[in-house]
């Protein structure tokens, strides 16, 4: 069975792949990241993965915000992301119900 | 960059903007700037982790690149860079690193909800000043409704340009570097690019042509 955590390294695998993404933002706001990754250096626990993921009826509602290289135009960056994560999800029949993908800065 | 300021003195909006960590992931601009003095060591993670606090990054390091040039050229000329002119541009910078509004990237699968931060493409423009020898970009804002593809959208910038730059030329180049800069990377409809020229600094800065 595949968990939220498999789920969102393989989405994480597959996006920072991509030529021209440079960096995933964490989802969760700056301050709740910072917690979070403070609590799992205490705990000894794995930091949370900077990807969210819903389920929904209609399937995984999934959203990431990304920096994208400067040589890359960002919009077709952008789809080009989109289109390989459905890709990505067809190939292993996981039913997708939106994918929010921002883009935060061109580094 | 006024940090003497006697404490009575009442505080400007760039200062006030420069100290309010509301406006950046929770850092000011004094922060990013005391992080980019230390070589971004050791590393923050809350800062690295912000697109906000990237943006603003890149623009604080374009504009130390020119004020050091500035400096240098105005050691033999003039006493001091003129500091109002520094935090018009910090103001500036903290502002238009924010996020703010979501523009739209366009994909035919409904399912797809693709963006860029209004926070990058201001960034975009900044770049684009880079791109003309002289030109430093103070204030820049997108003019329209960006959250509807397909609206028309016109950008507006003030910026500072070097003595002796010819401005119409200067102008033109910036206009055609941001409209090249933003057809590249963005959706957007751009109906215009208005420019204006409210400030001129030291020769030196950037290599100017005269």
């Amino acid at each position: 069975m595949t968990t939220t955590t498999d789920l969102q390294q393989e989405i994480l695998n597959v996006t920072t792949a991509i030529p021209g993404v440079a960096t995933v933002y964490p989802a969760a706001p700056a301050a709740q990241t910072i917690l979070e990754n403070v609590v799992s250096v205490i705990t000894q626990q794995p930091a949370p993965l900077p990807i969210s993921i819903t389920e929904t009826d209609g399937g995984i509602a999934v959203a990431l915000t990304i920096g994208a290289a400067t040589n890359t135009p960002a919009a077709d960056l952008c789809r080009l992301v989109y289109d390989t994560l459905v890709d990505h999800f067809r190939q292993n029949s996981q039913p997708v119900a939106s994918i929010r993908i921002l883009i935060a800065n061109i580094e | 960059m006024n940090d003497s300021q006697n404490d009575s003195e009442p505080a400007t909006d760039a200062d006030r903007t420069r100290r309010d960590p509301a406006e950046l992931d929770g850092h000011t601009l004094d922060e990013l700037s005391d992080y980019l003095d230390a070589g971004r060591a050791p590393a923050d993670a809350s800062i690295d982790s912000s697109p906000s606090c990237q943006i603003a990054l890149t623009s604080l390091e374009r504009l130390y690149r020119l004020s050091d040039t500035l400096l240098e050229a105005q050691a033999s000329t003039e006493p001091d860079l003129d500091e109002s002119w520094v935090a018009g541009i910090l103001h500036n910078i903290s502002r238009d690193s924010r996020a703010g509004r979501t523009i739209p990237v366009t994909h035919p699968d409904p399912a797809a909800e693709l963006a860029i931060t209004e926070g990058t493409v201001r960034g975009l423009v900044r770049a684009a000043g880079d791109m003309v020898e002289g030109l430093l970009v103070g204030r820049c804002r997108l003019d329209g409704d960006v959250t509807t593809p397909g609206a028309p959208i016109t950008i507006s910038v003030d910026a500072s340009i070097g003595w002796g730059t010819s401005i119409p030329d200067a102008a033109d180049r910036l206009r055609e570097a941001i409209y090249g800069i933003l057809i590249r990377h963005t959706d957007l409809t751009i109906a215009g690019v208005d420019i204006t020229v409210d400030d001129v600094h030291n020769p030196a800065a950037k290599g100017s042509s005269r």
